[in-house]
């Protein structure tokens, strides 16, 4: 009988079991995710396009030399949602795995990480004051005033 | 607390000192990075001769602080043990628009892989004990590790995505102070060094990656405040590599040290040469065995090397990392020394984090 009452409670609540436990085990879940991710730089910068490779070695500290000058990552601190899907999606490892990186950086090369930037409205400042600065945002983010253009979108599901 | 303190006036004064040099360097791009590394360590010795045991605790807390104000570039390093504070390093540079950064401040002598690579004993090092040639100067380390002058470092971003880097350095280096090597200390700077010039060439075939190999060549200039002995001109020439196969981790380094030193009846040569490999294995995040050999075939009648008796002729060392809660770090590890007048066996265990 109690065995039954068991069976019974779990039939009853297995679908919000379900979704707290995806609640659990999913960490997109309670996040708001604006995707697709876009990599941006300000209008006038010297540059139209960077490869995934190209942003990932920028993000780890390889200067990326353009015309006129050398381009200079800046993270987007304001969402930790786009933080986790930007270091996934581009750089391949968690933020854990990426503060390694950057302390390991910091001790064999005297280099502090990329410079951050936690709003969106200071991040738009920084990147039009600097053509050399790349960033970015969720599309929802992106401003309609042709301030910025786009160098890679990157959408949330895998391709 | 105080620590913190003295480290932040440090960096606060240097800070002005920049922007009294550059006072439109406050709109330029700025990056900073400010790292706090606590570790407790536990060292028990055996030594097989005697038969007598050797323990000792270091508590320790090391603060790194890295600036990049447009062209400019600051870096601070303060260490502080249970019995010694030091600015470990402190470097203000310029980076030319061509990718050349000039610094003057206190720096790692370019050799080697260890100390340019992990610098302090700590959660960035992945065991406890650096190998022995890699010792400081106030570990009873047998070469000069540190030097006060000015440093140079050029990148070349080749077509294949490799890099090209070289390091030079030169200033006033080390001097034996009659029980061990001394380095100049910015906090209480003394007299009596002489110059010490270093150079350094390292090739990273993916630049994304730490994967690195690398020559170095050394010249010493050593005060020697010995009764036999007044200086030593040292050279120091070898090369290093750090490569990964997937969850392996290889890398070493070789080192030939020739002395010449003059005595009061002449001079005196010895030359010697030392190696140490070292394996990581990443079982997984969390878990990393790691197993290292160190030889050497530096004896004891061989001038120089005879002033350092810690000095390690073979190790083999085994030991297991585990890192947790993201940010922390328990090693534990055993190794088999052969120092230059007796064998030990040693266990340590280490207790160490990194935050943020």
């Amino acid at each position: 009988m109690g065995l039954a009452v068991e069976h019974d409670l779990s039939v009853k609540h297995r679908w919000p079991l379900f979704i707290l436990l995806l609640g659990v085990v999913n960490p997109l879940v309670g996040f708001a995710m604006d995707c697709p991710l876009l990599v941006v730089a300000a209008r006038s910068a010297p540059i139209d396009y960077l490869s995934r490779q190209e942003i990932r070695r920028l993000y780890l500290g390889v200067p990326l030399q353009v015309e006129g000058g050398t381009l200079q990552p800046v993270r987007n601190t304001s969402d930790t949602m786009l933080q986790e899907v930007f270091l996934q999606k581009i750089l391949a490892m968690s933020k854990n795995a990426y503060r390694r990186v950057l302390a390991a950086r910091l001790v064999r090369l005297r280099e502090p990480g990329p410079a951050e930037a936690r709003d969106i409205d200071k991040l738009i400042q920084m990147l039009l004051a600097n053509p050399y600065l790349v960033s970015y945002l969720w599309k929802s983010d992106f401003p309609e005033n042709n301030e910025l253009k786009i160098l890679l979108e990157v959408p949330c599901v895998n391709n | 607390m105080i620590i913190t303190e003295h480290f932040l006036r440090l960096t606060n004064k240097h800070l002005c000192l920049i922007a009294m040099l550059a006072p439109t360097i406050c709109a330029a791009q700025t990056s900073q990075q400010f790292l706090v590394l606590p570790e407790f360590r536990y060292l028990h010795q055996q030594p097989d001769t005697t038969g007598n045991t050797d323990e000792d605790y270091r508590v320790s807390l090391d603060l790194l602080y890295g600036l990049d104000v447009g062209q400019y570039r600051f870096f601070a390093e303060f260490t502080a043990t249970d019995d010694k504070q030091e600015l470990a390093r402190l470097h203000a540079g310029y980076e030319t628009r061509g990718g050349t950064t000039f610094w003057l401040g206190r720096f790692d002598i370019n050799h080697g892989y260890w100390n340019k690579t992990f610098h302090f004993r700590n959660y960035i090092q992945p065991s406890i004990q650096p190998p022995g040639i890699a010792g400081f100067e106030e570990e009873g380390g047998l070469l000069p590790a540190h030097f006060a002058g000015i440093d140079t470092r050029h990148r070349w971003a080749l077509p294949d995505n490799s890099t090209l880097q070289l390091e030079a350095g030169v200033g006033a280096g080390a001097k034996f102070n009659g029980k061990r090597l001394e380095a100049y200390d910015l906090l209480d700077p003394d007299g009596g060094h002489k110059p010490s010039a270093s150079l350094r060439l390292s090739y990273m075939p993916d630049a994304g990656s730490d994967t690195e190999v690398g020559i170095f060549f050394v010249h010493n200039r050593i005060p020697m405040a010995h009764a036999l002995l007044s200086k030593n001109k040292q050279r120091v020439l070898g090369s290093y590599a750090n490569v990964r196969f997937d969850a392996l981790r290889l890398y070493g380094a070789l080192y030939r040290v020739d002395n010449d030193l003059k005595t009061i009846s002449g001079r005196r040569q010895d030359s010697f040469y030392t190696t140490w490999l070292q394996g990581d294995y990443h079982v997984n995040a969390n878990w990393m065995p790691y197993v290292r050999i160190e030889h050497s075939n530096g004896r004891h009648s061989d001038p120089y090397v005879a002033l350092f008796p810690r000095f390690i002729r073979n190790r083999q060392l085994a030991g297991l990392r585990w890192d947790f809660l993201d940010n922390q770090a328990i090693k534990a590890e055993y190794a088999r020394s052969d120092f230059l007048h007796e064998e030990s066996n040693q266990w340590a265990l280490q207790w160490s984090m990194i935050f943020p």
